[in-house]
């Protein structure tokens, strides 16, 4: 396995995309006592935005910009053949051959309309997501502990199915996929340019879980998690505390959600299909690595998704075949691929129950909050 | 009009849900755990099982009685049986045991520990599905193994062709005897999954209700430490309960064995990862604290999605049918919000307590 360029931008993006995600579970799990098992779908926000909204906004600006005259044989043949007018009519109905036609002809060629497009898809994830988030907010006034989780669980796969089969949201090939605009076509070497902005972005998002962390606001979360009553008492709203929580993780990870779907070297997602936004990848990953890390504690997820994100995860997950070969299952008769899957969860699974029993605190346990030291005079006043 | 096989697949995929759901509770009664691994269980035993079965259809060389099937099929015989009958009974016993023993594992050597180390429910939630992942991996190692390879090959061959086991997509569904009865063909594990269903509520009922070992399940439930102090062995008590509720996931295992065309065949993940939730469904919206109630709730699940939907599809014209799980899903979302103890609360006798003197004009 050489390091080469792309599988160096694949880890990188690999990784910033589950400290992201993580920290985003972090907020509400660790921090706020909200077991949310539904986070896949908070994610699945991210990629819906990009693959519907953003593909239809891309198209409607190509359509604007390209004459009918120089649309290619094979768009207009299509257009005649499935019987629509537009391109915009045409991301669901002929989703490949649109667009290809838009990421190759427009979007390689329009760095600043590829930036508005990027930064409308995060925005409006972001809003959708916390939107999401404040709607699943509100069964945790009602339920607590693993109740909450299950409903979360549920809601979140009823919505992936609703999704899925919907041809609004992922037209007629659900299981296929749609292609996502490729909004990073127009630097020349996207796979590094995603990889970077997505490491700058996780970067970001940390400075911003230390900041809540060791705020008014990350306190109150944490003292609601430890204790409501106390919380209530003190006159606080843990209504308002929790819905906070989730609107906050929520947008966050619909952020990760549109980073991972624009970036086009991550595994099978130059198309967006909604059964890559499965429980298990952005549900239960970011739960173990979580549980690894420590809950509530930023600096120990962030070291163990990076460690095992990159060293583990992202090779497994790309590499399969060659960990398989390298490790020689072939010889002794396994089929590579499956070996690889069951590598996967085999980690994972040991991962989780490893450090639940010898090391529930994690890996960095959380830590306390940092607070404003008191004034030097008044200390001494009190000493004296 | 309804057609019969869909009356007769709604049947056994509700009574599949529902000894299922009841596996799911009784070991949330005993642990405060949902146990996500619970349908991998099954999965485990369906794998051994049939691992068993084409292993025994090489050993002895059994063929496959082409002559007979084709007479079935066109009616003119009224049962195909294609293996021995003792095979069936025998792989029933081991599926149940298998089942048993994987739950017993994860309880003694997984839930116990942690729950000893003073880890809370959602910490043990999380551990289960930890486990699940690890079955699951087994599962992907096994079903490549060259050794089962080779004996699906050749289990292919005896029966010449006939039967498709191979383990990364399970179809041994023409090994399921079939019936025909008043002209409607009926199989085997339809029939064992109705049976298994009954049975099992009755047998619950009875052990919780009629056995010594049932008032020391009740009673270390109810109150462990209390039940501790008068003598009751809680911890092997747990345990024989999470062998109950794994040897009757076991049960379900055999029935994943033979299911194309009723689910989908198996593989290492499937049936489990999509079946898991309305199994959780099932256990809550018949109430996650009573037993009859899950028994109730997946049955009910059940049938929402494969006679309800297919209903409401056909009487509305809409595409409903591949949305089927989102109608449980909302009755999971409607149970928990408004009857969070499910519908077996609405029955309970503290219930029903309450609405006679209400009734009364007695008040609450």
């Amino acid at each position: 396995m050489v390091l080469n360029e792309t599988l160096v931008a694949q880890m990188l993006a690999f990784v910033g995309i589950y400290i992201i995600v993580t920290l985003a579970l972090n907020i509400k799990a660790g921090h706020t006592g909200i077991p949310d098992f539904g986070h896949a779908m908070f994610f699945a926000v991210g990629g819906i935005v990009v693959g519907n909204l953003v593909a239809h906004l891309a198209a409607m600006l190509a359509a604007a910009a390209i004459p009918r005259s120089e649309y290619p044989p094979e768009i207009l043949e299509a257009m005649k053949e499935k019987g629509f007018n537009s391109l915009v009519e045409g991301v669901l109905v002929e989703n490949i051959k649109v667009m290809t036609f838009i990421n190759d002809y427009y979007l390689a060629h329009k760095p600043l309309v590829s930036i508005a497009l990027l930064v409308f898809a995060i925005l409006t994830a972001m809003v959708l997501g916390g939107l999401l988030g404040w709607i699943a907010s509100l069964p945790a006034l009602r339920l607590r502990g693993e109740y909450l989780a299950i409903l979360l669980l549920t809601t979140s796969e009823g919505l992936r199915i609703l999704m899925t089969y919907t041809k609004q949201v992922m037209g007629d090939t659900p299981t296929v996929g749609l292609v996502v605009p490729a909004l990073f076509r127009w630097t020349g070497n996207e796979g590094i340019v995603a990889a970077v902005f997505t490491i700058a972005v996780a970067i970001g998002v940390y400075v911003l879980m230390e900041r809540i962390h060791n705020s008014p606001a990350g306190r109150l979360f944490r003292a609601v998690r430890d204790d409501e009553d106390a919380a209530k008492a003190l006159g606080k709203d843990v209504v308002v505390v929790r819905r906070d929580a989730m609107i906050v993780g929520s947008s966050l990870a619909a952020l990760a959600g549109v980073l991972y779907s624009v970036n086009p070297t991550m595994g099978g997602s130059a198309v967006a299909a909604a059964s890559i936004y499965n429980r298990v990848f952005w549900t239960f990953w970011p739960w173990a690595l979580m549980m690894l890390g420590g809950m509530a504690s930023n600096r120990g997820i962030a070291i163990a998704t990076a460690i095992v994100g990159a060293s583990i995860v992202g090779p497994i997950r790309l590499y399969k075949d060659k960990i398989a070969a390298i490790l020689g299952v072939e010889k002794i008769g396994l089929n590579p691929d499956y070996f690889a899957n069951a590598l996967e969860y085999l980690l994972i699974g040991l991962l989780i129950i490893l450090v639940l029993a010898f090391r529930p605190q994690g890996v960095i346990p959380e830590p306390p909050s940092r607070t404003v030291p008191p004034p030097v005079e008044s200390s001494e006043k009190r000493r004296g | 009009m309804v057609d019969p096989q869909t009356v007769i697949q709604a049947l056994y995929y509700a009574s599949l849900i529902s000894i299922l759901s009841v596996g799911v509770t009784l070991s949330y009664m005993t642990t405060r755990v949902f146990n996500f691994a619970h349908v991998r269980f099954a999965m485990v035993a369906g794998y051994v099982t049939a691992a068993l079965i084409v292993y025994l259809i090489v050993k002895l060389q059994i063929p496959f009685d082409k002559k007979a099937y084709m007479a079935f099929a066109r009616g003119e015989l009224t049962s195909f049986v294609p293996l021995p009958t003792w095979i069936y009974a025998l792989s029933l016993v081991v599926a149940a045991l298998i089942g048993g023993a994987v739950a017993v594992l994860q309880y003694v050597a997984i839930l116990k520990p942690l729950e000893r180390r003073g880890a809370g429910g959602l910490t043990l939630m999380i551990s289960t599905l930890g486990f699940d992942f690890i079955l699951v991996a087994i599962l992907f190692i096994f079903a490549t193994l060259p050794a089962i390879r080779r004996l699906s090959v050749e289990a292919r061959n005896t029966m010449s062709r006939a039967i498709s086991p191979d383990f990364t997509s399970l179809k041994l569904d023409t090994l399921d005897p079939r019936f025909l009865v008043g002209g409607v063909e009926l199989r085997l594990s339809v029939i064992l999954s109705i049976l298994f269903a009954v049975a099992t509520t009755l047998g619950l009922w009875l052990l919780l209700r009629k056995t010594k070992l049932g008032v020391m399940m009740r009673s270390s439930i109810e109150n462990p430490s209390l039940a501790l102090v008068l003598g009751i062995n809680v911890d092997r008590v747990f345990a024989i309960t999470w062998f109950i509720a794994g040897a009757i996931a076991g049960l379900a295992g055999y029935l994943f064995i033979f299911a194309a065309k009723l689910l989908k065949p198996m593989t290492p993940t499937t049936p489990s990862d999509e079946i898991i939730v309305s199994v959780f469904a099932g256990s809550i919206v018949g109430g996650i604290n009573s037993v009859a109630g899950s028994i109730g709730g997946g049955f009910l699940i059940g049938l929402i999605e494969k006679f309800f939907v297919p209903m409401l599809q056909s009487a509305t014209g809409l595409d409903l049918i591949k949305y089927d799980k989102v109608f449980s899903m909302m009755a999971v979302g409607l149970t928990l919000l408004f009857i969070p103890e499910g519908l077996a609360s609405l029955l309970s006798p503290e219930r029903r307590a309450k609405l006679r003197l209400l009734r009364r004009g007695g008040g609450g």
